[in-house]
């Protein structure tokens, strides 16, 4: 027995030619993580993705992606789980039941990289019921296990049962393990930095198209996810902090390229990149890339936007042939953080990490602040202001947050507000869509639409206010208007 | 990942809105949907500009749409405000001075054309993408208030037509049959965009019409509905011509008359389900799709009033059907050349004439794949009693080969034709007597050979049309004497709707990458 465990360990260790197993670094959570099945906390914006999910065993049907994502503090290891699925089934409600039938996610964790075979399982179907086992040379209780304290709730809690539907695209995991569940095998708890684990994140497919992946490949030949051999490893890191070689993370936003800057986009690269910057490109570039005197202003042009974070890396460490732009003569790790800074400069606030919190936000957006009146966000509210579902993606969070506090000197063309009599004697107050000398459309504020000859208008008044309110520095508390900032900052439209 | 929101405001909104009933019995001064009317008969009641003055009328404004080439769009106007609808796109215009109100650009572009118009309903506007999305656009911010997925679009499917509303419904079709993909009907809620039904256009395996495929050749049969249709509200039925089965131009491996392609259908628009059908072209290898408009007319057949549904199809044959029943009535040729069939059976089945079948060196094949017409609009004048239609008289040299379906949105034609060099395309527009389809005149658009422009009958006794040439022409409804025209310096490809605003009537046309709107001097 023993003879043929030894062989097969020799036969699943990686060889030359085979897929090495994947390395992952778990980024400290910088603020809290709340269990609610939606990965929409702040602190997972900070973490990219572990990587593709491997369809080991695929024979045919679609491929469903996975995105997943681990973070940790001081207590809890926390693992999210995106699953796009067409066809989410989950009839499991019994503790400990077969999960693994119905459409599921499954986390396998060694928490000591001298004895992999000592795992810990977390299996949960998409209507949130679990099972644990410990697989531990140590464990001799019964079958399955109860772990303490673990938090955990899928995007469809609550439904006694999931049937397919024609309207299933995706479901959601979000689980906190607290580290003292692993003190029997962990070298440390908590984790100390740099410590490594070893582990595989899994998914299995429910009825129709019952595709089984596996972050961490599993070899030919075998079927099972119980293969620790193949586990892949984590690393314990600060936050934010060098990842290198990991998946490039996903970029919301439209029209840009991803980010492939191995050092991420967190406000501690940024702020070192600006000092960077502002210590060597200035003269060129002008101070905080506002302002070119012999370079271009690298905040002033949308084509930075659009070079990919490759080539501006590329730029900045050879120079470019035939420009006055010279190679910069710094170390890789601060090129990466000027290329962070410059990303920055015209991003967005979806791309930005803005504190708050959201849902409280958008209690302020409809009650406190009444943004509602006059803006709508996915087909509610007014319309007298733009529309602002899409908002995260076209302003930086400063803007909002001088839009929300400071007056405007210039009123954005289509929002100029009018008061104007005509020669029947009708009376438009409202917003000027469009005019030119001969004629304007307005809307008034019961949102009807007027086509006006200027032959007709009798009075004409255009109030310098905008409608916009810029007193929300005053009349909201500190707290309710960045949670408001937080809220618009994630309006993102997919 | 966004956190889902409840809205407890709920604003009062006021403001015009299209209501069931404004559809029912559109006011002349607005141009409410895509043939104008449901019946689609293409008249407008307007009178200002009649055959006594219309040598005076003249561009009022033109609306240039950036980056536009060849506009298909036929515009709607609400109360003076004018819908123009481009791929991805959406222009709230003054319909007085065509200055822009708002504009919708639709994310993400995917690049394919054409648009051909929008549907209003209440305070939306609905517009298809080339993504194969639906969305639901606010009329008077242009706002969008919902998007749904329709169909996949990177199986190649797509969404042309203009949407037509009724009964709290949005109704919309999908294209294309090309790529052997197989078309439905849908029904969307009009406030949620929530589906209501789906009728597929290929019955599968163990339906009736099933029996008309060989083997699997039913999985990739075609059949869209890439135009929009007709309603008729006391019928309770809705009529919509299907496009071509696949591949086009091989039938050898779909054995049968390939059931519901290049057939007019009618529904019950509540439920979905199919009242009749009339197929007018069984096992068609000539790509002649039947989405031409059905319009429809109530008018003596042998001294008896009959709900009629007329089509002048692209094979070459003007059809008049009985609409409560689907009964063939007649049918007729309304090209000169023909040599296809030698006539229609008492079904209104063709007599085929043998050997007119696409092959591997080519075969003559009269009309044209083009079409003896295609998408562009018929009219019906109900002072005339007569049908319009665009019409090319041409001949094709059709092929053929061996094709295999492949996923992801190839075409799946098994080649196709070209243009015979025996004799020239030529377009025309015919005048038919409505219940017969004998030809009272003809007016041939000299140097025009590329069809597109469609037609609009109007009270004051006139009848407009555009050509390749960008000639845009008032002729008498009653000889097809030209009395007025304005070249707009682009090929015309789209048909022209009339609206009237402060007591100013209006007649547009998208020409090339310009709306214009002709009205009478001041």
């Amino acid at each position: 027995m023993l003879a043929v465990a030894v062989v097969l360990i020799a036969i699943l260790l990686p060889s030359a030619g085979a897929e090495p197993l994947p390395r992952y670094d778990i980024i400290r959570a910088n603020s809290p993580i709340v269990i609610d099945g939606k990965l929409d906390d702040a602190a997972w914006q900070q973490a990219p993705p572990v990587g593709e999910f491997h369809f080991n065993w695929w024979k045919e049907g679609e491929r469903e992606p996975t995105i997943a994502k681990i973070m940790w503090d001081n207590d809890n290891l926390y693992v999210g789980y995106f699953c796009h699925d067409k066809h989410i089934s989950a009839a499991v409600t019994q503790r400990h039941g077969p999960v693994s039938k119905d459409d599921c996610v499954e986390i396998f964790i060694s928490p000591n990289t001298s004895k992999p075979k000592n795992y810990y399982t977390f299996e949960i179907n998409a209507i949130g019921t679990m099972l644990n086992r410990c697989r531990t040379d140590w464990w001799s209780g019964p079958p399955t296990w109860e772990p303490e304290g673990v938090a955990y709730r899928t995007s469809l809690h609550g439904l006694a049962g999931k049937q397919e539907s024609p309207q299933d695209e995706h479901w959601s995991v979000e689980l906190a393990i607290p580290f003292r569940n692993f003190v029997r095998d962990a070298p440390h708890i908590p984790p100390q930095f740099g410590d490594e684990w070893r582990l595989n994140l899994m998914r299995t497919g429910g009825v129709t198209n019952a595709q089984d992946s596996t972050w961490s490949p599993i070899p030919p030949g075998i079927h099972s996810f119980h293969t620790p051999e193949a586990f892949g490893t984590v690393r314990f890191v600060n936050s934010p902090v060098v990842a290198l070689a990991q998946a490039p993370e996903r970029r919301r936003g439209r029209g840009r390229p991803a980010s492939t800057n191995p050092l991420g986009r967190g406000s501690e690269v940024i702020e070192a990149g600006r000092r960077l910057y502002n210590s060597s490109c200035t003269v060129c570039h002008g101070l905080e890339g506002t302002v070119g005197d012999r370079g271009p202003a690298l905040a002033a042009t949308r084509r930075y936007l659009r070079t990919s974070d490759d080539d501006l890396f590329s730029a900045i460490k050879n120079g470019i042939s035939g420009t006055l732009m010279p190679p910069a003569g710094l170390p890789d790790n601060d090129i990466w953080k000027i290329v962070a800074y410059i990303r920055s400069l015209r991003a967005t606030a979806s791309d930005e990490f803005v504190p708050g919190n959201a849902e409280h936000g958008a209690e302020v957006f409809r009650s406190k602040a009444d943004c509602s009146q006059c803006h709508m966000i996915d087909g509610q509210g007014g319309l007298l202001g733009p529309d602002l579902s899409n908002i995260g993606a076209e302003r930086s969070a400063r803007d909002l947050r001088t839009a929300l506090t400071t007056p405007r000197p210039v009123i954005p063309r289509g929002y100029q507000p009018v008061r104007l009599t005509t020669a029947s004697g009708e009376r438009i107050d409202g917003v000027v869509k469009n005019e030119d000398n001969f004629s304007l459309q307005v809307m008034d504020r019961s949102y009807r639409i007027h086509l006006i000859n200027r032959t007709e208008v009798k009075t004409i008044e255009y109030p310098k206010e905008s409608l916009m309110p810029s007193h929300y520095g005053q009349s909201l508390s500190a707290g309710d208007l960045q949670d408001l900032l937080a809220f618009l900052s994630r309006r993102v439209r997919q | 990942m966004r956190a889902a929101i409840v809205w407890m405001a709920s604003l009062s909104i006021a403001g015009a809105q299209v209501t069931y009933n404004d559809l029912l019995k559109p006011n002349p001064s607005n141009w409410l949907m895509y043939s104008g009317a449901y019946n689609s008969q293409r008249h407008s009641e307007l009178k200002q500009i009649n055959t006594g003055n219309v040598k005076s009328i003249a561009p009022k404004w033109i609306y240039h749409v950036p980056g536009a080439t060849r506009l298909e769009t036929v515009p709607l106007v609400v109360d003076g405000v004018m819908y123009i609808s481009e791929p991805n796109e959406l222009f709230a215009i003054d319909g007085q001075s065509g200055r822009l109100i708002w504009e919708y650009h639709h994310e993400p572009v995917i690049e394919r054309g054409p648009n051909r118009g929008v549907a209003v309903y209440g305070n939306r506007v609905y517009l298809g993408t080339p993504g194969a999305q639906l969305v639901a656009l606010d009329s008077r911010s242009g706002n969008l208030l919902w998007k749904i997925k329709l169909a996949e679009a990177r199986d190649g499917y797509w969404c042309p037509l203009a949407p037509l509303a009724l009964k709290d419904k949005v109704i919309v079709g999908i294209a294309p049959s090309d790529h052997g993909l197989n078309g439905w009907l849908d029904a969307y809620d009009a406030a949620t965009g929530e589906r209501l039904w789906r009728w597929n256009a290929i019955p599968k395996p163990g339906e009736p019409g099933s029996e008309t495929w060989a083997g699997d050749s039913w999985k990739t049969g075609g059949g869209d509905t890439w135009l929009t249709g007709s309603y008729d509200p006391e019928l309770n039925l809705l009529y919509w011509g299907t496009g071509n089965p696949a591949p086009d131009f091989n039938g050898d491996l779909r054995n049968g008359d390939n059931l519901y392609t290049d057939s007019m259908i009618a529904l019950d628009p509540d439920t979905g389900k199919l009242k009749w059908h009339f197929q007018f072209t069984p096992h068609d290898v000539h790509d002649w799709d039947a989405v031409e408009i059905p319009v429809l007319v109530d008018a003596p057949i042998e001294g008896k009033m009959r709900k009629l549904l007329l089509q002048a199809n692209r094979n070459g044959f003007y059809y008049v059907l009985d609409r409560v029943t689907g009964q063939f009535i007649s049918g007729t040729p309304f090209v000169k050349l023909l040599n296809w069939a030698s006539a229609l059976t008492p079904q209104g089945r063709p007599v085929r004439v043998p050997g007119v079948v696409p092959t591997l060196q080519g075969t003559k094949t009269c009309p044209a794949t083009a079409g003896a017409t295609n998408w562009m609009s018929p009219a019906y004048s109900p002072d005339t009693r007569l049908f319009y239609v665009v019409a090319q008289e041409g001949c094709g040299i059709n092929t053929k080969s061996m094709d295999t379906f492949r996923p992801g949105g190839f075409g799946f034609m098994a080649t196709g034709y070209i243009e015979s060099p025996e004799e020239p395309w030529q377009m025309h527009v015919r005048a038919l007597e409505a219940a017969t389809g004998k030809v009272v005149w003809d007016y041939p658009q000299i140097g025009s050979k590329k069809y597109g422009a469609g037609l609009l009958s109007m009270a004051g006794g006139l009848l407009f049309a555009g050509d390749d040439q960008g000639e845009f022409t008032a002729l008498e409804s009653r000889t097809g004497k030209p009395l007025w025209h304005f070249n707009t310096g682009q090929q015309i490809t789209a048909s022209p709707i009339a609206y009237s605003f402060r007591g100013k009537d209006y007649v547009a046309i998208a020409a090339g990458s310009n709306l214009v709107a002709f009205g009478l001097p001041d």
